[in-house]
């Protein structure tokens, strides 16, 4: 994977769709030029303008080139030494508008046999770039690039991935990659290892990383020896944005309406000064009295301490209405600049949006013979979220010479939400209605810096020397849960229930290390008709993870002495608050607390090898050694005795990448690898937990060893030119132990656990399509179709030793839809100034939970999701825009259903939103 | 804050005489005289449990005259369980005295009771006599000797106290010499039994998470043979009035016998996943143990943020396990609980436990009989609550417990009704498609009803005849929510059918008063009938002779005349023994 080589790649397409220009009356014609070898820019190219002779300029170190030009249509020629010449066509360039002319030079030895000139218009150039990127890498890939992720209503990485072929997206921020969960995939920001914001896993939620500061993302299907060894479905590849070309400095705005949220009653609750922003003030802090490193217990402490300490919580549990909620709002700003030597670019990005989901949430019931019940039912699910998002990127790059760079990137992005939580029903499993208020704060940032370093050595062959050094953390944090839980009396007056969640303040918190040096050496080497690259690289991932938590339970002494119909801020008032009223005491499990730690250490060599003008072999061998230790200690007890699980393995992990050229225009590849899939942190524990997120109560198993798998990947793709491609791949997969859940029977519930299956397969069809209609009728040339489509089986054999708890032993994965279908209408008028676009996304039904004890499995039936958006330009010179999005038109129906009967369901509203952007320079 | 509490106190104690006509006005004109009783009601304690020789012990009572208009003799003494000696009290010495300080010889001395509240009885040294003692506070009638009422309280002299952590994989057995103080999970394993002698005090740390409990595993035995005299006493390490339900985890066994769960086992929840943590098997004659005169209480901390663990647990335990004279007391879930298997238990006492009192689930079929659930006005759910499997109903083998003279108290009409299950506050309370046979029992006070049936294929039951019940006393079930004392008001509808014989096999269902002698007065209470009660109505079933059942036991309810939860039990509120 060399793409890196091609850091200014995109340099143009952060700041699309807007355009600049000093002279108004003047447009810019700009573009980065490459080579199709190695993706690394080719400098000192001679770019003329066909139409004015007088026009000619030489590529710079990074590849870049520019004029400045009277409107108009030009043509470019560009020639390059051992490179094919290359023309460009029906480059419009408007007034104070840059139009991208970026072009990738074939290599002479590549494509002897045809004249081409490569023709492509403008317009297209940014897709055109990410498809001409992927046409370069040796593996299989997909990808989006930032102008569609911009002129998507997607808001986060996560949503603009579902665009991507193959990609469906389970909860809000997992990406579930050829129908294969978030196990099988992991996540490089700007090629390295990300730290999560999650306690029970390792792959950090899309969800967390704002569009605004992504620059373009690429989803990598096939492995090849230079990435980590965990990949099976994809590995998922942000680069956050690039530099430009220019000066910018763009300041955009949105508004949105949620047609079930925005004007209607909403929940919150009273909470700090800075709220609105997604920090705390500090008022959710565990009470400073409550000491950090004992368990509160009686016998350690007094009654009249004890006391303290149940009045030293803040007295606000209650849910506050709100007659109409606020429409959502974001602000963004991006700026940056080439000063001399020194590049800058940087952005800011700030969102307040508030949401209200409506649930129907049923569980069901085995009741025998056949017969499946309804359990508990809540018709009225509701949460209100308020979510504040707050993101930056500021990325520098300083040339030192021509051949040596430097580079430093940094990236911050918090999420927040805060939640007010109520429901009432039937609960079968205590067998009585009840009613719950919960209100949540969670904290999530990330934080990633990397330092990274490229050196072209003359004297060593001309090879290349690339280094990196990334040190990242992620923090959740989740202050002061309150929950409580109330059932109605006889008559009909809701009472404080002392059930076992009743009167609970949760704190937890979680963070996350990683720090990765990387070093990559690349040689390139002509003999005859063999050319190509020698890689040697060095890798080494340490993750450090630190989770902790403190739960405390207000629980009623003698009620008889309480008046438990209060409203709870009465209800925990002080003078309810005594040694024979409510006490607090503390239920923190031992559990609760643990470390993770992860040491991989990989290093490779592989080669990239052309011969006879048509073959490409990319092969290599990665060796992996990895150690997992997890230690789960009981920080609140002095001496206790820690307990470890570890998991050692040394993985050969080979790899090869067969591309055959089948013209100028088409490419076969052929793709085999083998890979691994490691337990997480908890699922190694031996220790009953319970899940933090969902309340489910999970125990992991020390004698689960990695999965290893074996991919393999065809793949036939046809580029007509530009951004207009036809493609279609195969891939089949064999998994060996995959990890999977099963349920263990206890006392009375069920809980959790994880088991080695025996084998599962996965194999599927991939097709993708992009294309002008003008090929069909010139009158339609102002539409552009794209779409994609992807068919996936998977199938996991169970073990047989789980027949008597898991209900199905054959089944697909879990999370895996059958189906996934994208379809974009595009349609464009530039003397309209305008763009519109319509997207369709369908993912059919999927595997959601598995049954147990004869309860079927629970599936989310398919669903389709249908947007749009359209770009008005007020101003010829594109720096006043305005954005109108439409998302979620259909209402999407989400539901869950098991056994025939709803299990779940809920929909989340059309959101219109109204934005605008403007350019100062 | 105190002033206000002892303001309730005293509106409580106030509030006492006007309590509703049935429970004490009446008796009160036949009580002392014919049936030797008294309605005053009496509890004396020590400051702790556990002492060493030579510290101080402090005994302290509260008298509860109720108008009691005759003159006795009172008197008090220590006893040593082992030795049998006394000291009478306060003052000490072998030769019997009343509380003043006479002798028998210059004669008792008679007085009117008068009303006295947590006063100091005695104070003495604790004498180098090391194991368990008994504080017992007498009233006797004009001829100095026979007893009309006795309370007692039960508290241990020891030599040390020994720390137990980790597992116990050899013979080991605890001495009523010393106390044992439990702390974190103790695993009774490796073909290990755990012998403890009668009068032993064992003390579950609070602080340590899992929390303190002891653990009989399927490798391990309990060998813990109390007698009425010197109990074996689980408990609290907290100070007196200060024990909550949930101080420390509890009592656990686990066996071999069969359960309904595929595959025949189960996992004790919260618990690591280790050999030690399963129950379950195909030995349905497995004995776990031997479990008689026991006292398990303030048990109950939480395993997890959904699992409290019971007083005692049962999971999957055979026929061969011995369980008499149980009582849990303040438990913060259910105070007695059985996971699948086939042991039965005899004499069992459940009280103000927070959750459930009987609790059977995942195929359990032993037997019970004398058994007593008392909610006080802090506490409770449901008296039995039955499932089969709540993740499938059908599974066999199904729940199917013979419970014979139960009698279930609960708070229906002083409705301060907080906890767990909200309506669904039933005596008895069978679903998830259990069976059983409920005969002869008492289902007395409770919030929603007297039996509620929840599900369909609990009624199948009925109709399979795995569901049975014959001479069930109703009365004051569902008062609080205003439904009368006749069928209609005692039974939820879904049990309507069945009490009505209409669907099912049900016999002698009956609305009518118990005539307990004294169920309400929590610290000092009576559960006996009175006389004319109908408990003593001549059709009750008969229990059948079949090794276990005592067929003598013709009434309905766990008692007849004998109150056999004297002296080995204790009732006392914690309130009521909290000194300001």
């Amino acid at each position: 994977m060399r793409d890196w080589l091609g850091v200014l790649v995109l340099a143009l397409s952060a700041l699309r769709p807007v355009a600049w220009a000093s002279d108004p009356g003047a447009g810019t014609l700009a573009g980065v030029l490459y080579d199709s070898r190695s993706g690394k820019p080719v400098p000192g190219a001679l770019v003329e303008v066909i139409e004015d002779p007088r026009l000619k300029t030489t590529s710079n170190q990074d590849g870049v080139f520019r004029f400045e030009l009277a409107p108009g249509s030009y043509s470019l020629r560009i020639t390059a030494q051992g490179f094919h010449p290359a023309q460009l066509d029906q480059l419009v360039v408007r007034p104070g508008q840059v139009t991208d002319a970026s072009k990738v030079l074939s290599f002479a030895g590549d494509v002897t046999q045809v004249e081409v000139v490569e023709r492509l218009s403008a317009g297209a150039a940014t897709a055109e770039s990410v498809i001409a990127e992927r046409r370069l890498l040796a593996s299989i890939s997909d990808g989006a690039s930032a102008e569609e992720i911009s002129n998507s209503v997607a808001s986060d990485a996560a949503a603009a991935l579902t665009r991507v072929t193959g990609v469906s997206l389970v909860g809000s921020g997992y990406v579930y990659v050829r129908g294969l969960g978030e196990r099988y995939s992991a996540t490089l920001l700007n090629n390295a290892l990300v730290p999560t914001t999650e306690p029970e896993r390792r792959v950090v939620p899309l969800d967390l990383f704002p569009v605004e500061l992504i620059d373009r993302i690429l989803v990598l299907k096939t492995y090849s020896p230079d990435l980590p060894g965990e990949f099976s479905g994809g590995l998922v590849r942000m680069h956050t944005v690039e530099f430009p070309a220019r000066r910018i400095l763009r300041l955009s705005t949105s508004y949105g309406f949620n047609a079930r949220t925005t004007g209607r009653p909403f929940l919150t609750y009273p909470g700090g000064r800075y709220d609105f922003f997604g920090f705390d003030d500090g008022s959710r802090r565990m009470p400073a009295s409550i000491p950090a490193n004992s368990r509160l217990f009686p016998g350690r402490f007094s009654e009249a301490q004890f006391e303290q300490f149940g009045e030293a919580f803040a007295r606000n549990w209650e849910p506050v209405p709100i007659a109409s909620a606020r429409p959502q709002q974001s602000f963004t700003l991006v700026g940056g600049d080439s000063i001399g030597r020194l590049g800058l670019v940087g952005a800011l990005t700030f969102s307040n949006k508030l949401q209200r989901s409506l649930e129907l949430q049923r569980y069901l019931v085995n009741a025998g013979k056949g017969e499946v019940r309804i359990h508990t039912e809540y018709p009225d699910f509701t949460a209100d979220t308020e979510s504040a998002r707050l993101g930056g990127v500021l990325n520098a790059a300083l040339r030192l010479s021509p051949t040596h760079k430097l580079v430093f990137r940094s990236m911050l992005t918090r999420d927040t939400d805060k939640e007010t939580r109520v429901f009432a029903g039937y609960n079968g499993g205590v067998d009585t209605w009840i009613h719950s208020t919960r209100l949540r704060w969670v904290e999530r940032s990330l934080q990633a810096n990397s330092f990274d370093g490229e050196h072209t050595l003359a004297r060593l062959r001309n090879s290349i020397l690339r280094w990196q050094f990334t040190w990242s953390g992620s923090r959740r944090d989740e202050p002061d849960m309150r929950e409580v839980f109330r059932t109605p009396r006889a008559d009909g007056v809701l009472v404080f229930s002392a059930m076992p969640q009743s009167g609970l303040r949760f704190f937890n918190h979680l963070d996350d290390r990683i720090r990765e040096p990387q070093l990559d050496w690349s040689l390139p080497f002509y003999r005859g008709g063999v050319s190509g690259m020698l890689l040697f690289g060095y890798r080494a991932s340490f993750r450090e993870r630190h989770f902790e938590a403190r739960r405390f339970r207000f629980t009623p002494v003698r009620t008889a002495t309480l008046d438990l119909t209060l409203p709870s801020n009465r209800l925990f008032s002080p003078e309810n608050i005594r040694p024979d009223g409510f006490v607090v005491r503390e239920v923190t499990r031992g559990t609760d607390t643990y470390d993770g730690q992860m040491r991989i250490h990989g290093a490779y060599a592989m080669t990239d090898l052309s011969w006879a003008s048509r073959w490409r072999l990319v092969a290599g061998l990665r060796l992996e050694d990895s150690a997992v230790d997890v230690t789960t200690i009981d920080p609140l007890v002095p001496g206790a005795v820690p307990a470890v699980a570890r998991l050692r393995n040394r993985d050969p992990l080979p790899a090869a990448n067969l591309i055959y050229s089948l013209g100028p225009r088409q490419n076969l590849r052929l793709a085999f690898a083998r890979t691994v899939a490691r337990p997480d942190f908890r699922e190694l524990s031996p220790f009953d937990f319970t899940n933090v997120l969902g309340g489910f109560n999970v125990v992991g198993n020390p004698r689960l060893v990695r999965t290893a798998i074996e991919n393999y990947d065809a793949r036939w793709e046809l580029f007509f030119g530009g951004d207009q491609l036809l493609a279609a791949s195969l891939f089949y997969k064999t998994f060996h132990n995959p990890i999977e859940v099963t349920i263990q029977a206890t006392t009375s519930d069920l809980r959790q656990t994880f088991l080695n299956a025996h084998s599962a397969r996965n194999r599927g069809i991939e097709i993708e399509m992009r294309r002008r209609l003008a090929a069909l009728h010139p009158r339609l040339n102002e539409f552009l179709l794209a779409g994609n489509f992807t068919f996936v089986d998977s199938h996991v054999r169970i073990p047989d030793s789980q027949r008597t708890v898991l209900t199905s032993l054959r089944r697909p994965l879990v999370g895996q839809s059958r189906y996934l279908a994208n379809l974009l209408v595009e349609w464009m008028k530039p003397s309209w100034r305008s763009q519109a676009r319509f997207y369709m996304n369908y993912t059919s039904r999927r595997l959601s939970d598995v049954g147990a004890m004869g309860l079927p499995d629970i599936y989310q039936e398919g669903f389709a999701q249908l947007d749009f958006v359209y770009h008005f330009h007020f101003r010829e010179d594109g720096r006043w825009s305005l954005r109108l999005a439409a998302e979620n038109l259909g209402d999407t129906h989400y539901r869950w259903t098991q056994a025939g009967i709803l299990q779940r369901s809920f929909r989340l509203g059309r959101t219109i939103s109204v934005g605008t952007s403007y350019s100062i320079f | 804050m105190m002033r206000w509490q002892i303001l309730t106190c005293a509106v409580l104690l106030a509030a006492w005489p006007a309590r509703p006509a049935s429970h004490d006005s009446e008796p009160r004109q036949v009580s002392a005289t014919h049936q030797l009783e008294t309605q005053a009601a009496i509890w004396v304690w020590t400051d702790k449990y556990v002492y060493r020789p030579g510290e101080t012990v402090t005994v302290r009572w509260t008298l509860k005259p109720y108008n009691d208009p005759l003159p006795y003799t009172i008197v008090a003494y220590r006893q040593n369980n082992q030795t049998g000696a006394r000291s009478y009290l306060p003052g000490g010495g072998a030769e019997p005295k009343d509380i003043a300080g006479n002798t028998l010889e210059s004669g008792f001395r008679m007085r009117y009771l008068e009303a006295v509240e947590k006063a100091v009885l005695a104070t003495f040294q604790a004498p180098d006599e090391l194991g368990m003692h008994t504080i017992v506070v007498q009233l006797r009638d004009f001829t100095g000797t026979r007893i009309v009422k006795s309370a007692y309280f039960k508290f241990g002299i020891v030599s040390e106290e020994v720390q137990i952590t980790g597992n116990i994989e050899s013979d080991t057995t605890w001495v009523n010499t010393r106390a044992y103080r439990i702390r974190g999970l103790v695993f009774v394993r490796n073909g290990a039994t755990l012998t403890i002698e009668r009068g032993t005090f064992i003390i579950g740390e609070p602080g340590s998470q899992p929390p303190s409990a002891l653990v009989i595993t399927r490798t391990g035995r309990i060998v813990a043979n109390g007698s009425r005299s010197r109990p074996i006493i689980m408990t609290s390490s907290q100070p007196f009035g200060q024990r909550k339900p949930g101080d420390w985890g509890g009592l656990i066994l686990l066996g071999r016998a069969s359960n309904n769960w595929p595959g025949g086992e189960g996992f004790i929840e919260g618990l690591p996943d280790s050999p030690d943590t399963r129950y379950g098997g195909n030995d349905d004659t497995h004995s776990c143990g031997f479990l008689r005169y026991v006292r398990v209480e303030f048990a109950g901390a939480e395993f997890q943020p959904n699992n409290e663990v019971n007083g005692i647990t049962w999971g999957s335990c055979g026929t061969g396990t011995v369980s008499e004279y149980l009582q849990v007391h303040y438990g913060f879930d259910d105070a007695f609980e059985w996971f699948g298997g086939t042991n039965n238990a005899k004499y069992l006492v459940a009280t103000y436990a927070r959750d459930d009192y009987f609790d059977g689930q995942i195929g359990w079929r032993g037997k019970v009989q004398h058994a007593l659930a008392v909610v006080n006005e802090d506490n409770g759910n449901r008296g039995i609550e039955m499932d089969n499997n709540e993740t499938n109903h059908a599974l066999q083998p199904l729940s199917k417990p013979q419970f014979y003279n139960v009698t279930l108290v609960g708070v229906g009409d002083r409705l301060t009704q907080s906890f767990d299950e909200g309506t669904g506050v039933a005596a008895v309370f069978l679903r998830r498609g259990s069976g059983g046979v409920y005969n002869n029992m008492i289902a007395y006070n409770w919030i929603t009803a007297g039996v509620d049936l929840r599900d369909a294929r609990t009624l199948e039951n009925l109709d399979s005849g795995e569901l049975t019940m014959d001479g069930i006393i109703l009365w004051n079930n569902g008062r609080s929510s205003g439904r009368p004392n006749n069928l209609e008001g005692q039974v939820t509808a879904s049990a309507l059918p069945f009490v009505r014989g209409e669907r099912g096999r049900a016999r002698n269902i009956l609305v009518a008063d118990p005539m307990l002698r004294r169920p309400f007065e929590f610290s000092d209470p009576d559960f006996r009938p009175r006389l004319g009660s109908p408990v003593f109505r001549a059709n009750w079933v008969q229990p059948p002779d079949d090794g276990f059942f005592d067929q003598w036991a013709t009434w309905s309810g766990a008692f007849g005349d004998l109150n056999w939860t004297e002296e080995w039990t204790n009732f006392i509120q914690e309130q009521d023994l909290r000194v300001p």
